[in-house]
């Protein structure tokens, strides 16, 4: 059969997609994050007395930790694929990519095992991260010689 | 030109089909030989887990047989793992010849096939034929590690944890392997990952017309056509394939959607993997055959050849199917 | 009123990657990547604080954040250092964020294993 016929068929018989309901499970999940985010950082500042970039530190290593948890027992993956971006965009994808890394990475050992297999999903958002935060301080610099203050 | 064997007395000795969990849970449960109840089967990680799967059905193929070690002359076996470490482990523990061989999920009916031609051809007079596939060890190899939280697409299919194995030989059974197509590889510009039953539809297709032309038979010589794991989008493919040739494919099933209870909503679009066919035939079919409720079947197992080097290099994945034909004989 | 903002920021973040998502080949890794970047840029254009002091836990929670933690200290360390000092701040106000990802992730490996 030619290529043509054979992907007109495929093109008929491609699956549906669920793009309304999976974007309004996306926003309201992430938004929901961000309602937790915040009152984590509330909870910094009047019950544990911290400065708002300290609490905010405390609102992420908090959320951090949820999400590691939840991995661990096996919830968040089947959380996630009814929420889709809901959880992987906030930190908790973050961390979540990073323990399910690590904890699949025992079997190979300590070394290539779980201190390198753990990168494996992260390492892009750190390497470009980083590369690109370099690149734009780099460009904030040379523009303080054209009169751009830092 | 797809290459299709027709045998001479060859006969399917003994089979068994090993299950992980989640096959166990699935309607082809009663037809299983031993369910392990953690992919796992008690070992210290996926893979060994796999292994221990594999040497279970080798070891139950065996004793139903009536045959030892020292009867074998030669095995084919693989898997989806990296270099075929756990099918090659295995054979370090055989002591006749053993032939590894990669098909992707396709690798159970390639197995049986070159069992099947060596004995026809009297190379051999008993060779063994094993695959296995595991859901942890294919998700860490092709894709994700278990617990990712990934939102997965519904053309995913559900990696088989589970094993078959079969003994063929030329004593005279009521299961006869009549013939065999070897399949041409093909390349449907596919590079979606998340959907693989779409272009093996298309391997499938020229797979089973060329073993239908060069028999010189239709789809009412069979009583089913059972394809590997196309999956539902690739079965429907497949049959619209063949109703715009004029021809209505009305006896196939795919083993994807048998393993698994249809509807489920972890299962996705269903079953995939080496143990899927593997377990479908050698547990589900060769019962039913024996019990004569089903007396001719085309098996074609469907791989997709791809790595996660050739995919993250942006290739295709080129696509195969190996097709072996069944009769039950006798009364 | 900024817990609203939280969860319409958040909300937002969370569905235009839903919707890049669902329309294209990329992965999660492919579109956290890029939003990363995107936060990084948004940083050094002087807007994510704004977005920050609007949505507070809302901005501060999407992977866009760790891109303008790390400009920020970038840019802060330029202040102080020149571009030494910017190598020396980059990694300072997200280290928290970093290291106790790192730590709870190792810590993981030693007391879960993977289910099925």
């Amino acid at each position: 059969m030619d290529y043509t016929t054979y992907s007109e068929i495929v093109k008929n018989n491609a699956p549906k997609k669920h793009m309304v309901r999976n974007g309004f499970l996306a926003f309201v999940s992430g938004g929901l994050m961000g309602i937790l985010a915040q009152s984590l950082i509330d909870l910094g500042i009047n019950v544990l007395q911290l400065e708002k970039t300290e609490a905010m530190s405390f609102s992420a290593i908090v959320i951090v930790f949820l999400a590691a948890v939840l991995t661990m027992v096996g919830w968040y993956n089947n959380m996630a694929q009814i929420v889709g971006a809901g959880l992987f965009i906030p930190t908790t994808g973050f961390a979540n990519s990073m323990t399910s890394a690590a904890i699949e990475g025992k079997f190979e050992g300590p070394i290539f095992g779980v201190g390198t297999r753990m990168f494996a999903l992260a390492g892009s958002v750190i390497t470009y991260g980083i590369f690109s935060a370099v690149i734009l301080c780099v460009i904030r610099y040379l523009l303080t010689f054209v009169g751009v203050p830092l | 030109m797809s290459l299709t064997l027709k045998f001479k007395d060859v006969y399917i000795q003994s089979s068994a089909a090993v299950a992980g969990p989640e096959e166990a849970n699935g309607p082809l449960k009663p037809y299983f030989d031993y369910c392990f109840d953690s992919i796992y089967a008690n070992q210290k990680s996926y893979e060994e887990g796999e292994k221990e799967m594999s040497k279970t059905a080798i070891l139950t193929a065996l004793k139903k047989s009536g045959l030892s070690s020292k009867d074998i002359d030669v095995a084919f076996g693989g898997d989806l793992t990296d270099q075929l470490a756990v099918s090659n482990f295995l054979a370090k523990e055989m002591p006749y010849s053993f032939i590894g061989v990669y098909g992707a999920c396709s690798t159970a009916m390639l197995s049986l096939a070159l069992a099947a031609t060596f004995v026809s051809s009297k190379c051999a007079k008993n060779a063994l034929c094993f695959s296995s596939s595991n859901y942890g060890s294919a998700e860490r190899q092709f894709r994700y590690p278990t617990e990712y939280g990934i939102e997965k697409k519904d053309a995913t299919t559900i990696t088989v944890s589970g094993a078959g194995a079969a003994l063929v030989g030329t004593r005279a059974t009521k299961i006869k392997v009549v013939a065999c197509t070897f399949g041409q590889v093909h390349d449907v510009q596919w590079t979606d990952v998340n959907d693989m039953g779409s272009p093996m539809a298309y391997a499938a297709f020229d797979t089973i017309a060329s073993h239908l032309k060069h028999s010189k038979k239709s789809f009412k010589d069979y009583d089913l056509i059972m394809t590997g794991d196309l999956s539902e989008v690739g079965s429907k493919i497949l049959k619209e394939m063949f109703e715009k040739e004029g021809k209505v494919f009305y006896n196939h099933i795919d083993s994807g959607s048998l393993v698994y209870e249809q509807g489920e909503k972890d299962k996705f679009s269903g079953g995939s993997g080496c143990g899927c066919i593997a377990i479908t035939t050698y547990g589900y079919i060769l019962n039913k055959m024996s019990r004569n409720e089903i007396k001719r079947i085309l098996l074609v197992g469907t791989g997709a050849l791809h790595s996660k080097t050739s995919v993250g290099q942006k290739n295709v994945i080129p696509v195969v199917a190996h097709a072996v034909e069944l009769e039950r004989v006798g009364d | 009123m900024i817990y609203l903002y939280a969860f319409l920021v958040s909300g937002a973040f969370a569905l235009i990657a839903q919707i890049i998502y669902d329309r294209s080949k990329l992965t999660p890794g492919h579109i956290t990547s890029m939003f990363v970047v995107f936060g990084a840029i948004l940083s050094a254009c002087g807007v994510y604080q704004y977005l920050l002091d609007f949505a507070g836990g809302g901005a501060s929670v999407p992977i866009t954040n760790f891109g303008n933690l790390l400009v920020e200290g970038g840019l802060e360390g330029l202040k102080e250092g020149g571009l030494l000092g910017m190598l020396l701040g980059l990694l300072t106000k997200c280290s928290a964020t970093l290291g106790f990802t790192i730590f709870i992730a190792t810590f993981a490996s030693i007391v879960a294993k993977p289910r099925q």
